[in-house]
């Protein structure tokens, strides 16, 4: 298997036209063999920041963005195939004047054969930030970033019984830049016809000198009926030089996700998830960041509503909030969110 | 000798059968006329009396059971459906079922119980309703016979894989060229026709995910076609949500 993607943003100097026209040229050689769908979406993320106690409710960071999405396929043989998508998209904060240009993309080509999968992909992205509330500056503050990823899946199994393997390699260009080596290998068991148990145990090396070790253990339940759930959870064992402590942090991690059909072409995804860690950092009101490590609790659950108008045009909308607690300092932050989006596939 | 007896039994009743549908259509005649002045609900389609006993005639000539038409009429009646309506849903459930008598008639597919051509008959008229097309279902019995060529169709797969079908088009709209493509690919794969079902779930939840309908599709007939099943699939789209 094999996945591209490529995130990118505007920088000072270089033409948005320039990033643009490039991005379309390399997809238009992709596509070329490929069978490929294209879509446009637009919409609208209203964000409430950090509601810790009374009105004016902050609604600085909600957004407005389009963006145009390709995907395609292609099939060599009945074992080996290809898959690819890439994606360019703008988004504006017009109250905090932050202008985004994201990238990405993404490939990987496998190969079955009876009982085995050989996957390898390539994936990356190409982001860059316009910040033009900047009083010193008066042309703005322009950050960028982009990330390469490439793995390859080794996977082995039946009907009842499957064991993989998949090591990655994951480089990072932005603030701070940095490599990362994983590997993950884990079991999927059919417990029952509909339900499946799949635990897992990951470990990451970041150049950073960071280590990180994550069993996980994730239920899906296909019952047949119109709904599904699924439930992961996870727990990652971690040492964060930049902390200045030695000392192994632990996150929890709780994912249900239930998705449901409404009426015919409106799916529900009710999701969830809960993040404890014993060690965070705790970022005051006035947006400076305590030195302090305290143990925190996220709690951010949404609703996702999505409706099929026809098999050209969807409306996707989520409804959720960001709840932050601080268990030492008892700081309280909560960030509700509603956004809007429209798809009209080509 | 005794197979030989039932054997013969069962063809001529075979054989019989339209005449003893009329013989008890006529029967259902006089209850529908009953139920239609006597009953509270039915009183209320008093006007359309002609036209509905026109409709259980024709049904009649058709060799459609009778019972199936009232009790979808008792079904409306029920829901206080307005008589236009439910006329017009009677016409469509009478055209549905010849559809599925014909299928039946066509592929030689006999039962040892009324109840289970009756059965079999409203079971076919719901997948008829759920937008599977009638040569789309004769396609994938012509699957069924090809894949185990010398022996009687086994029937219940095809209706189950037809069921999963109707559950995909409910949470998409399908062509009936995709639909036909699924059905193939659970008719072909190695899943048993019990967990047929758990697709649709599994669907629905990459759906919810919002990968894109025409992969997903993709994605199940060659992950079937290659032996996969449910696991296999899952991984598929994990792994494509993990991406995105």
């Amino acid at each position: 298997m094999s996945y591209i993607k490529v995130k990118s943003r505007f920088k000072t100097g270089i033409k948005p036209s320039v990033f643009l026209l490039t991005f379309l040229f390399i997809v238009s050689v992709v596509s070329a063999p490929l069978y490929g769908e294209v879509s446009l979406e637009s919409g609208l993320e209203l964000i409430s920041s950090s509601i810790q106690s009374a009105p004016p409710i902050d609604i600085s960071d909600s957004n407005l963005w389009i963006g145009v999405n390709w995907n395609g396929s292609h099939y060599f043989t009945d074992s080996l195939s290809l898959f690819a998508d890439s994606s360019a998209r703008v988004v504006g904060t017009p109250i905090d004047k932050i202008y985004e240009g994201i990238f990405a993309g993404d490939a990987y080509t496998s190969y079955r054969k009876e009982a085995f999968l050989i996957r390898w992909g390539i994936s990356g992205y190409y982001d860059v930030i316009e910040d033009l509330s900047s009083q010193i500056n008066t042309g703005g503050i322009t950050t960028s970033a982009w990330e390469l990823n490439s793995d390859i899946l080794l996977s082995y199994g039946n009907y009842t019984f499957s064991v993989f393997l998949q090591p990655e390699i994951d480089f990072i260009y932005s603030s701070v830049t940095s490599t990362s080596f994983g590997a993950k290998a884990g079991a999927v068991v059919a417990v029952t016809e509909e339900v499946l148990l799949k635990p897992s145990v990951s470990i990451d090396w970041n150049s950073t000198d960071n280590t990180t070790i994550t069993p996980t253990l994730v239920l899906s339940w296909y019952p047949g009926l119109p709904l599904s759930f699924q439930s992961k959870l996870g727990c990652s064992f971690y040492t964060d030089s930049t902390a200045g402590s030695d000392t192994p942090n632990i996150e929890l991690n709780w994912s249900p996700e239930l998705s449901l059909l409404f009426i015919r072409g409106v799916t529900i995804l009710l999701d969830s998830n809960v993040n404890f860690k014993t060690y965070d950092t705790v970022t005051l009101t006035d947006g400076t960041t305590d030195t302090q490590y305290n143990p925190s609790l996220e709690i951010v659950p949404s609703v996702e509503f999505d409706f099929s108008l026809s098999d050209t045009l969807a409306i996707h909308s989520k409804l959720g909030m960001d709840f932050m607690h601080y268990t030492a300092s008892g700081i309280n932050d909560l960030s509700p969110s509603l956004s809007l989006s429209v798809e009209l596939d080509f | 000798m005794i197979k030989k007896l039932i054997l013969t039994t069962l063809t001529i009743i075979f054989l019989l059968s339209p005449i003893l549908i009329f013989t008890e259509q006529n029967t259902y005649r006089q209850e529908f006329l009953k139920w239609l002045n006597n009953d509270s609900r039915g009183r209320r389609y008093l006007g359309y009396e002609d036209f509905l006993s026109g409709l259980f005639d024709s049904a009649a000539k058709e060799g459609i059971p009778a019972e199936l038409l009232m009790n979808k009429l008792r079904e409306g009646a029920a829901k206080n459906v307005p008589p236009q309506r439910l006329i017009a849903a009677l016409s469509k459930e009478q055209e549905r079922l010849k559809t599925a008598r014909g299928i039946l008639e066509d592929y030689g597919i006999k039962f040892e119980k009324t109840e289970d051509y009756y059965d079999t008959l409203k079971h076919l008229s719901i997948i008829l309703l759920g937008g599977v097309g009638e040569e789309t279902l004769r396609n994938l019995i012509d699957i069924s016979i090809d894949t185990s060529p010398g022996t009687s169709v086994d029937f219940n797969v095809v209706l189950l894989a037809c069921d999963v079908l109707v559950q995909f088009n409910s949470i998409d709209i399908l062509t009936q060229d995709e639909m036909y493509v699924l059905g193939k690919s659970l008719l072909l794969s190695k899943l048993k026709p019990a967990a047929y079902s758990n697709l649709a779930s599994l669907y629905l939840s990459a759906r919810a995910r919002r990968v894109r309908k025409t992969e997903l599709l993709k994605l199940i007939e060659t992950t079937l076609l290659h032996g996969g099943g449910l696991i296999q699939l899952d991984q598929e789209i994990s792994e494509r949500y993990r991406k995105r």
